[in-house]
């Protein structure tokens, strides 16, 4: 019987990508938020109009997760903002990999701001470190104050 | 959490190490969970076995070794114990904010397996 010492974090693939990405989104000065909540409190909501104040001043992008639906990405296309829809098809979260590779399929290049709109779901997004600035969470009254 | 997906992570760094050494069939593996990861362990097990079931590996065992959240008062810097699935919002004995360390680990520290050449004859599933 033999032993291997692996000391490996299990989410350090996630973490590698994180890094990467937060190291481009550095060089390229573009402000990275993170939107979490719980499905249906506001988070494209409050997006659309976080984005319909700030547009004329500054080059805006978001990506959009959703475990199904393509809505977010095109309520923020009709306001002209480009907006990709990560599907995540069942993933509760999403990961730096994705995006990373959203990142590269889309026109992304020299934003100022760029919007994640993460799955609905306060436990797994928190984490999956995606390379962002900050966490934006949204509680909304409705769910208690516990 | 998602432990299913955390344990194919599991099985696919613990099957890279194995080949890296020589190929062999997983005996055991030994991982730390922290009290703030949101793993359950008894499903994270659950989903070992899924994954490792009519596999080479089928049978090997996952240990968890459990790590607490410690929590340290900003004030006089001593740990504040707290019962066990309790939280303290604040120090009990001066009402200052509280530290945390520890408690998030989520990591496959180490693996045990049967090398194929030191199985003899074993072969593989």
């Amino acid at each position: 019987m033999k032993t291997v010492d692996v000391r490996k974090k299990v989410l350090a693939d996630n973490e590698a990508a994180a890094t990467e990405l937060r190291e481009r989104f550095g060089q390229s000065k573009t402000l990275v938020l993170n939107l979490i909540s719980s499905p249906g409190s506001g988070k494209t909501t409050l997006l659309e109009a976080t984005a319909g104040a700030l547009k004329e001043r500054f080059k805006l992008g978001a990506l959009e997760g959703d475990i199904a639906t393509e809505r977010d990405a095109d309520r923020l296309r009709d306001m002209g903002i480009p907006a990709r829809q990560i599907v995540t098809g069942g993933a509760c979260h999403l990961d730096a990999r994705q995006i990373r590779k959203e990142l590269e399929a889309g026109n992304f290049d020299g934003l100022d701001i760029l919007f994640i709109e993460n799955v609905g779901n306060l436990v797994c997004p928190a984490s999956y470190d995606l390379g962002e600035d900050f966490k934006v969470v949204l509680l909304t009254v409705t769910e208690g104050d516990d | 959490m998602h432990e299913m997906s955390l344990a194919i992570s599991i099985y696919e760094t613990c099957r890279n190490a194995v080949r890296d050494a020589g190929e062999g069939r997983l005996e055991s593996v030994k991982v730390a969970v922290g009290e703030l990861s949101a793993v359950e362990p008894e499903l994270l097990e659950f989903a070992w076995e899924a994954i490792t079931k009519d596999t080479e590996d089928e049978g090997s065992r996952l240990e968890i070794e459990w790590r607490p959240a410690r929590q340290y008062c900003t004030h006089c810097g001593h740990e504040k114990p707290r019962p066990s699935d309790s939280w303290l919002m604040f120090c009990p004995d001066c009402t200052q904010p509280l530290r945390v360390d520890g408690g998030y680990e989520l990591d496959v520290l180490q693996l045990r397996y049967l090398a194929y050449d030191e199985a003899g004859g074993a072969e593989e599933a």
